[in-house]
């Protein structure tokens, strides 16, 4: 992947930060919008994509150029929304989705030379966060080349954060100074973000690898959980090194990204634990997918509906499969019987008790089994999954 | 409780998420980050090389 090749840093990553610390302000926005622009051509022709998905930078021109007619209020914004939401239809849906109207494997719709571009899930979900924020005023425009900056900022582009524009302008106009305090944290974060991800999580991929059909069919079903586990540790110290990485290369920029992780498995609750794991993809549902179906401010049974909606729309945006969709409604289910829980207790939901030390650790217990469990849907098909149950519980193959 | 907050500061300090050490710590003496560094890049050299792909989404 991107972060762990000497490209990435000795083309990119350093040429571009010292360049962008050198220049003068005029020129912040063109370093990062043509180094992001060289970074997304390089990996796309020798990572992801090939030659058309290097051509897909014209994606990200085409949405610069468009978001200069979006106003405060103005209805055009939704034409943002849609080019995004179009973009990942075609490159990431569209086989999925018609797999789904003829399952059969004759799909006379199937897109054989599909490919997904570099970063489209993040890319996408900033383009509509622009779009839609400009619409309710809620940020400003910036020029084009600060808006070409924001959305081709290379360290975020692959594997976010997602970034709020709100929050990036006001850094791109006056970054951090302090050269010698964000060099030495950003290269502190950078190699512990690759220690984390050489060293532990590629690993575990010695346990996880393991589940499949074959092996699982062949195993004792004591090993199942532990594979499980080691593929959940292995799953959130892989992404959070990449977190690590992204926000150490923004801050050899000067550039402040916001966190994604923090401690998510040692959260006591399944609420708390999504606003600990991918904090930035969150706080994104909640905004621009939790709040327009009407948030918390409807009735008990529309809230739960919300809920799951949004989950199941998690789901989808972290794979075109119905095993994410399943993942996505299991923990939308397991935030429903949370909020109950606590509503039937006489806790407002949105206030943080304090449980006992027993009442913590059942919670944290309960929470951490949920999420292990969740990601069995996550790893196999769904019945690769239904076989690792049963033979989990029953011993049969 | 307070351990485990404690410990988890110094994690955010050492892997260079929190600008500033717990409270009571010192700032880095240019030995020991220069060690620490070490630690790290040796770590990372007898690592790497692995197949490895970014687990969490497809793109």
């Amino acid at each position: 992947m991107v972060f762990n090749t000497f490209s990435y840093f000795l083309l990119f990553l350093l040429p571009a930060a010292i360049a962008f610390r050198t220049v003068s302000a005029g020129w912040r926005p063109k370093v990062l919008a043509l180094s992001g622009a060289a970074f997304f051509v390089y990996f796309s022709i020798t990572a992801v994509g090939g030659v058309g998905g290097a051509m897909c930078l014209g994606l990200f021109i085409w949405e610069a150029a468009v978001s200069r007619i979006y106003r405060t209020g103005s209805r055009l914004c939704w034409v943002g929304v849609a080019l995004a939401l179009g973009i990942l239809a075609m490159f990431k849906y569209w086989n999925f989705a018609t797999g789904l109207v003829w399952p059969s494997g004759a799909n006379p719709w199937r897109w054989s030379g599909a490919f997904l571009p570099l970063g489209i899930s993040f890319f996408t979900f900033e383009f509509i966060h622009y779009a839609e924020d400009r619409r309710l005023g809620r940020t400003e425009a910036g020029t084009f080349w600060e808006y070409l900056a924001f959305i081709l900022f290379f360290p975020t582009m692959v594997a976010g954060p997602i970034k709020r524009y709100q929050d990036f302008l006001p850094a791109l106009r006056a970054p951090s100074t302090d050269w010698a305090q964000d060099w030495e944290r950003g290269i502190t974060r950078i190699l512990a973000g690759l220690v984390k991800k050489f060293a532990v999580a590629d690993v575990l991929t010695t346990y996880s690898s393991h589940l499949n059909a074959s092996d699982i069919a062949a195993a004792r079903p004591w090993v199942l959980p532990v594979w499980l586990l080691a593929f959940g540790l292995q799953i959130y110290l892989d992404f959070s090194a990449y977190s690590d990485i992204a926000i150490g290369s923004a801050r050899l920029f000067g550039l402040p990204v916001k966190e994604n992780f923090d401690w998510p498995y040692l959260q006591t609750d399944l609420a708390a634990f999504w606003r600990h794991w991918h904090m930035s993809l969150t706080r994104w549902l909640t905004d621009y997918v939790y709040i327009p179906l009407g948030g918390s401010r409807v009735g008990t049974v529309r809230v739960h509906a919300n809920v799951i909606a949004v989950m199941l729309v998690s789901g989808l945006w972290h794979g075109a499969g119905t095993n994410f969709l399943l993942w996505g409604l299991w923990h939308g289910v397991g935030l429903g019987v949370h909020r109950g829980w606590r509503m039937l207790h006489g806790e407002a939901v949105t206030t943080a008790a304090v449980p006992s030390p027993a009442g913590r650790f059942a919670g944290w217990a309960l929470t951490f089994t949920h999420v292990n469990i969740g990601w069995a849907f996550f790893i196999m098909d769904l019945p690769t999954a239904g076989k690792f149950f049963r033979h989990l519980v029953t011993g049969w193959h | 409780m307070k351990t485990l907050e404690e410990t988890k500061k110094w994690l955010e300090w050492l892997g260079g998420s929190s600008d500033r050490p717990p409270s009571g710590g010192c700032r880095w003496h240019p030995w020991a980050r220069g060690i620490w560094w070490g630690i790290l890049a040796i770590l990372i050299a007898c690592f790497c090389g692995q197949s490895s792909r970014f687990l969490y989404v497809d793109f």
